[in-house]
């Protein structure tokens, strides 16, 4: 008989409990920080007397990178809702993702493309932390321990949900682009009436020259909107200053029309950032 | 014989001349001035003013024929007015009234538009013109039957079907223009905290 899996325990994405664990990260050694220092002879004879005084490890430790552990209380689960029904409560091996929940100076926004992320309106994630693996077996006793959390709201699980895939596929341009597409997203914004409501997104992409063609496609669900999202684009463009570069196509695609070749050679416009603020979502899935 | 210049300089007379140039005498002491009259100008000369939006219109209204050959006639339509209203903005006069706001405000919309289309062409002020007054494939309306009707925005789409037609393919499948090449979008669009 199949045991039950942390999914049938209780156990969801955004579950959060509060229990002292190890965080645990990987940083460089004191000596590899300061080259400028370990070339100095004096600087080296003293590393070398204080080396042989420390422990193995330590000397180690000032050689490169250095695993680096520190205790935290209170958590949040990211993986999956699929890991946790794949997963049987027995298992042993740290498969489990968890985040380390924080509350003091939260940020003011929900934060769906932040770098911090209001889980609830105390309780926030920081991407930049470290973060722990959990054996399955372990999370299932700090939950028989009745340190089992609560599931997150509904809207809020799905905000986390949104979040996590976004910090690993966030809108990035070349850098030398940076300045035409931040024109071209604050268009967007602030024109952000009467299309955004029925653009799924809008794509970038960027011609070699300098300063460039580029083009901007919107995905759209209904195509019975593309006459009105494509004369959209056209004042998205029109307001994008002239010397940064020039659209040299304007369109509008349902998803059923935009290949994949479209969208891995494109950037994304982002239009998640108009919808998702301090109210929430609006619209973003 | 005495010019109507020296008449005028006699009386102490600030003129305006055709051009808007404005002329006021400058008077010295009696005998000084009857000494160095004959070798010097004592006339001071003050340029036509023109207001900034004033000079802008006169360029923008300059480039814009440059870049599509436009006649003034051509001109005046687009910008939904006269022919002598767009020759007197090419020569940099005109009073600002509601009506030639409106005209000037119309004049910034098509120049912005045009001005993309001409670097689309390669700054052909051949192809400018020919990608403005020919008709799109499947559509009844030429670009400048759009800007006519003040519309900007589908005068820029339909001058894109001209010279840059999207690339379907039989299914009506849209591919991307250019490729990107992984790990060059170094920067994030959307820095926030």
């Amino acid at each position: 008989m199949q045991e039950p899996s942390l999914y049938s325990a209780g156990w969801r994405q955004g579950s959060m409990f509060e229990y002292g664990l190890a965080l645990n990260g990987v940083v460089l050694g004191m000596a590899a920080q300061q080259p400028s220092l370990t070339r100095r002879g004096r600087f080296r004879a003293v590393r070398t007397a204080v080396a042989r005084s420390l422990r193995r490890d330590q000397l180690e430790a000032e050689q490169g990178p250095v695993p680096r552990s520190s205790a935290h209380g209170f958590w949040v689960v990211s993986s999956q809702d699929c890991t946790l029904e794949q997963t049987d409560i027995g298992e042993s091996e740290p498969v489990i993702e968890l985040r380390p929940v924080f509350t003091e100076n939260p940020p003011t926004e929900w934060g769906i493309r932040a770098r911090r992320f209001l889980l609830d309106q105390d309780h926030y994630v920081d991407d930049y932390a470290p973060r722990t693996s959990i054996a399955p077996a372990a999370l299932n006793y700090i939950g028989e321990q009745g340190h089992l959390g609560a599931p997150l709201p509904s809207e809020r699980a799905l905000a986390f949900k949104t979040w996590l895939g976004f910090r690993y596929d966030r809108p990035a341009v070349p850098r030398d682009r940076v300045e035409l597409a931040k024109h071209i997203a604050e268009a967007v914004r602030a024109l952000r009436q009467p299309a955004v409501p029925v653009v799924r997104d809008v794509l970038m992409q960027f011609g070699p020259e300098d300063p460039p063609e580029y083009a901007l496609v919107a995905v759209i669900l209904d195509s019975a909107d593309k006459p009105l999202v494509r004369s959209w684009l056209a004042d998205v463009a029109l307001r994008v200053p002239r010397h940064l570069g020039t659209a040299s196509r304007l369109e509008a695609v349902t998803t059923s029309e935009a290949t994949l070749h479209l969208v891995e050679n494109s950037y994304g416009a982002d239009v998640s950032q108009i919808t998702w603020r301090r109210t929430g979502p609006r619209g973003a899935h | 014989m005495t010019t109507l210049a020296e008449t005028l300089y006699d009386a102490g007379v600030t003129s305006v001349a055709d051009d808007g140039t404005v002329i006021h005498p400058i008077r010295l002491p009696s005998p000084a001035q009857e000494l160095l009259r004959s070798y010097f100008d004592f006339w001071v000369r003050l340029a036509p003013w023109r207001s900034s939006s004033l000079l802008d219109a006169q360029r923008q209204a300059s480039e814009l024929q440059s870049w599509t050959d436009w006649s003034d006639r051509t001109l005046a339509q687009v910008l939904g007015t006269t022919h002598p209203t767009v020759r007197a903005l090419l020569q940099g006069r005109g009073a600002t009234t509601s009506r030639t706001a409106t005209v000037r405000a119309r004049l910034r919309e098509v120049h912005e538009l045009v001005a993309r289309i001409h670097a689309l062409t390669g700054s052909s002020a051949a192809v400018t013109a020919r990608a403005l007054s020919e008709l799109p494939p499947g559509s009844d309306r030429r670009p400048l039957d759009y800007l006519r009707a003040g519309d900007v925005r589908h005068a820029y789409l339909a001058a894109l079907d001209i010279v840059r037609p999207a690339p379907r393919d039989t299914n009506g499948l849209l591919s991307a223009d250019w490729p990107v090449r992984a790990g060059e979008a170094s920067v994030e669009l959307i820095d926030e905290e």
